[in-house]
């Protein structure tokens, strides 16, 4: 290539001479642009995906359209942010490298700008050749993204139906020349600060050949550190701490960017593995896999000024159940609830201290406690009674609550109620009081039932006619159980409803298939997982970049150094591990920042997620051990890299 | 004619108990054509009265004043390009830009000015330096003596005011050594170029018009030699 501008053809020769770290930076350049590019090219291919799912709901595109673009927005900065960290430091070396030409440069007459030229030239070269090539590349992860976004939403989409999640591959002009304006500026900003200081050293100090490491005796100064190292690992070990402390600024950038990518991985790990087990825990708590539910709303009619609702009673409730349980291997319980207006006061002495804590107290001391009243399939209701030990018709009260302490921010679980096996209870609707014999106490609920344990003050009774039942099955075929279900419902509760309905009501019935939705949404984890992981191994591979380029300058400009400490009887193993024990210390303060922040955030999303979900946090032990390998296996394995370089170089060629 | 007075230049580094006069009020003028040699221990302080007469750093007091124009007046980037059209310098380390050829170190001061180079000069000056088969060969791809030839080459493409060449002759060997001396001996008696060389060398010395002698940063003697 013929350059007719100087600083330009400087800018060319630089990179041309250190061609092999110059490929590195440019491989993060073309990294960096294909990020950027394929982050914009989701978000555009998203917000089609919005459109064309609601296509018309302005107020649902306009939401998710700003959501993506957010999380867009967010990303892209993670990327910039450690690109800018990560060249700026390849720009520095480059630069600091020549200090002594912009010195000549400067004496035969070169101005601060012409200086400052020559490096930025050397990133507009980078950028004219790496942008165009990283535009490419972040189009063709965005296909293959897609590509692996379709395979994991095969299973929503059959659920979903008629309207199905189709992500298309849109390649936007607009995106893509944010891309590139992001991916350029990038570039410009890595390389601004470099030519700045490297234009700003007076011409004496360079021609002086004062290199660019400066060591300040106070620093150098055995610490309590090398000495450590030191002990631990001879006299190599101390001076590996030396030069690790003395390249402070050279492998800042590397330690960062190794840092950024851990605290990424662990807490995309650990979200990960919450999110799953949130999904666990509202799906398979138990056996249950399959739920039908009717639910009426009580609406006051304008004529009688009655309370209304489309009512089951046990008799219709009892069929179902039964027709329900016809179907092959399935179990079935049916539960329905009433919580309409039925207010109970409670005397603080009835309560455990643990209800006491929980609930609201009144002015005069007593609690007033919503009740709700439960009544389950006969057969069920016949276990019920067994496992309190009272008869049947017995009314029983459910001695067990579990449920969120929103103070303290934890699912708290006790027995409420102080059980003096005769206590009755006063039930207030507007005007009117009953009084409730309870019978007996149940405490331990049976799995499929605990649901009902959220409730104040549940009380189980033999009949009742109800507006709102609940059937939960655990079956072998959730699948042909859930259509069953849904034939039986509609072949029961249309016309009923129907009817309500067109008298100004409301009614309605449900059928939830947990499998099919856990294994859908487990499905939607895994895809967000799988892009997670992408991201943050393209970050690593960025950070990777300036290692290897930031190691092997590292050991090139050191050749005098190790020549020396041959010459006084240093061994090449010797040698060979100092260069190991600097790639552990590197990789060790990494670590040590990364993986508290890491773990800290994991710790975060598990205090909000918390709310919605009870599950103890787990320290994510699994993505710190392959985080620790995967640092020290990196480093060591370019710092072994930059070790071969060093053969066949003698002693007497460097030292003179 | 004088084309470079210097007056009661200083330069000191430091600051309070640690401060070192690197020169302590120098004065001496220089007239068009001359051909001067400074000499010294080293650490005499002739490096850094170089140094401020090639505009390469800055005094602490005093001025120095070339072809009627004081060069410290001058910002930086106004010195940078003064530099360029009215001083070559000469380095002991010859100093070439590693990945320039021949032809682009002589020219590099035109080049920065960004001017089409001046084919002929060029010519002349490769004839000059007897380095015209070599004119696109990388430094690393000459010898030392070449180098510096490169290096007084890019001292001469400007016809500048000055020519400073800071023991030019320290790493070559006394052939190399001599063929440099001659070369800039001729630029000074063909061109009329005004010369300022600082050596150890008696012998190189004693081949200039005058002798100034620097000791622990002030003028010991400034005498004619012929």
């Amino acid at each position: 290539m013929k350059f007719e501008k100087l600083t330009a053809k400087l800018a060319y020769s630089q990179l041309k001479i250190n061609r092999r770290r110059s490929l590195w930076t440019l491989f993060g350049v073309v990294l960096s642009t294909a990020m950027l590019t394929a982050v914009y090219g989701f978000v555009t291919s998203g917000i089609a995906a919005v459109v064309s799912f609601r296509d018309g709901d302005d107020a649902f595109i306009e939401t998710y359209s700003e959501i993506l673009i957010g999380v867009g927005a967010v990303l892209s900065g993670i990327i910039a942010a450690t690109a800018v960290i990560v060249m700026s430091n390849a720009f520095r070396i480059s630069a600091a490298e020549r200090t002594r030409q912009f010195g000549i440069l400067k004496s035969v007459g070169a101005t601060r700008q012409q200086i400052r030229q020559t490096v930025m030239y050397e990133a507009l070269l980078l950028s004219a050749v790496g942008i165009p090539v990283g535009v490419v590349a972040g189009l063709l992860v965005q296909f293959l993204g897609l590509q692996i976004a379709e395979f994991f939403l095969a299973g929503v989409n059959q659920l979903l139906g008629d309207n199905p999640i189709i992500i298309p591959f849109v390649v936007a002009w607009q995106a893509i020349l944010v891309a590139i304006v992001a991916a350029f500026a990038t570039i410009m900003l890595s390389a601004w600060l470099p030519a700045w200081k490297g234009a700003k050293i007076p011409a004496i100090a360079a021609i002086r050949n004062a290199d660019e490491v400066k060591l300040k005796a106070r620093k150098m100064c055995s610490g309590w550190f090398d000495k450590t190292v030191g002990k631990i690992f001879g006299f190599e070990g101390q001076l590996a701490a030396k030069s690790v402390k003395r390249n402070k600024r050279n492998l800042r950038a590397t330690v960062v960017s190794i840092t950024v990518s851990i605290v990424l991985f662990i807490a995309a790990t650990s979200v990960g593995g919450q999110m799953q087990r949130a999904i666990n825990l509202r799906f398979i708590d138990s056996d249950i896999n399959v739920a039908g539910i009717f639910f009426s709303s009580a609406l006051t009619d304008p004529e009688t000024g009655e309370r209304q609702s489309l009512m089951i009673d046990s008799a219709l409730s009892e069929e179902i159940t039964s027709r329900l349980r016809e179907f092959p291997n399935t179990t079935v319980v049916g539960f329905g609830r009433e919580i309409d207006d039925f207010w109970a006061i409670i005397p603080a002495e009835y309560l455990t201290a643990a209800a006491q804590n929980h609930f609201p107290q009144d002015e005069d001391g007593d609690f007033a406690m919503q009740v709700t009243l439960i009544t389950v399939d006969s057969a069920t209701y016949a276990e019920l009674c067994q496992l309190a030990g009272v008869p049947l018709g017995s009314n029983i009260l459910v001695n067990q609550f579990r449920g969120y302490d929103w103070e303290n921010n934890r699912l708290v679980e006790f027995t409420p109620h102080i059980w003096n096996g005769q206590t009755l209870i006063n039930l207030r609707e507007p005007g009117e009081f009953y009084e409730l014999p309870l019978h007996g106490e149940l405490r331990n609920l049976p799995a499929e039932l605990l649901e009902i344990a959220g409730n104040q003050f549940v009380v189980i009774v033999p009949e009742l006619v109800v507006r709102d039942y609940t059937w939960l099955a655990a079956t072998e075929d959730s699948w042909g159980f859930g259509g069953y279900m849904h034939a039986l419902f509609s072949e029961t509760f249309t016309p009923k409803i129907e009817n309500w309905v067109e008298q100004g009501f409301h009614a309605d019935f449900n059928v939830i298939d947990f499998a099919t939705n856990a294994a859908n949404e487990r499905s939607l984890v895994q895809l967000i997982m799988v892009f997670v992981y992408g991201f943050v191994a393209m970050l690593t591979l960025i950070g990777l970049t300036n290692v290897i380029s930031t190691i092997s300058t590292n050991v090139r400009s050191r050749f005098r150094e190790f020549a020396a400490l041959q010459s006084v009887g240093m061994t090449h193993e010797g040698i060979g591990r100092m260069l190991n024990l600097e790639s552990v210390l590197c990789s060790a303060k990494s670590l040590i920042l990364g993986l508290p922040i890491g773990v800290g955030v994991s710790f975060f999303t598990h205090s909000t997620m918390e709310r919605s979900f009870a599950f103890e946090y787990a320290v994510p032990w699994l993505a710190i051990l392959q985080c620790v390998a995967a640092v020290f296996l990196i480093t060591w394995i370019t710092m072994r890299y930059s070790a071969t370089q060093l053969r066949g170089h003698s002693i007497v060629e460097e030292v003179r | 004619m004088a084309i470079l007075e210097v007056n009661n230049l200083t330069k000191t580094y430091g600051k309070g108990d640690t401060t070192v006069t690197a020169l302590g009020g120098v004065s001496f003028s220089v007239n068009k054509g001359e051909f001067v040699a400074i000499i010294g221990a080293s650490g005499s302080g002739k490096s850094t009265l170089m140094h401020l007469i090639g505009g390469v750093d800055r005094p602490t007091s005093g001025n120095v004043i070339v072809d009627g124009k004081d060069i410290f007046e001058s910002n930086e980037s106004e010195l940078a390009i003064f530099r360029r059209r009215n001083i070559g310098i000469v380095y002991q380390f010859y100093n070439l830009i590693p990945t320039l050829t021949t032809t682009e170190n002589i020219m590099l001061p035109y080049l920065l000015d960004n001017r089409k180079p001046d084919q002929s000069k060029l010519t002349s000056i490769l004839d000059a330096i007897g380095l015209a088969n070599r004119a696109e060969h990388l430094p690393n791809e000459l010898s030392g003596g070449q180098q510096q030839r490169v290096s007084v080459g890019r001292a001469l493409i400007n016809d500048p005011a000055l020519i400073l060449a800071d023991e030019p002759t320290g790493n070559l060997d006394s052939k190399s050594g001599r063929e440099i001396i001659d070369l800039l001996k001729l630029a000074n008696k063909q061109y009329n170029q005004t010369l300022l060389i600082i050596t150890h060398d008696e012998k190189i010395a004693l081949q200039a018009d005058r002798i100034i002698t620097i000791s622990d940063g002030l003028i010991l003697r400034d005498e004619e030699v012929r």
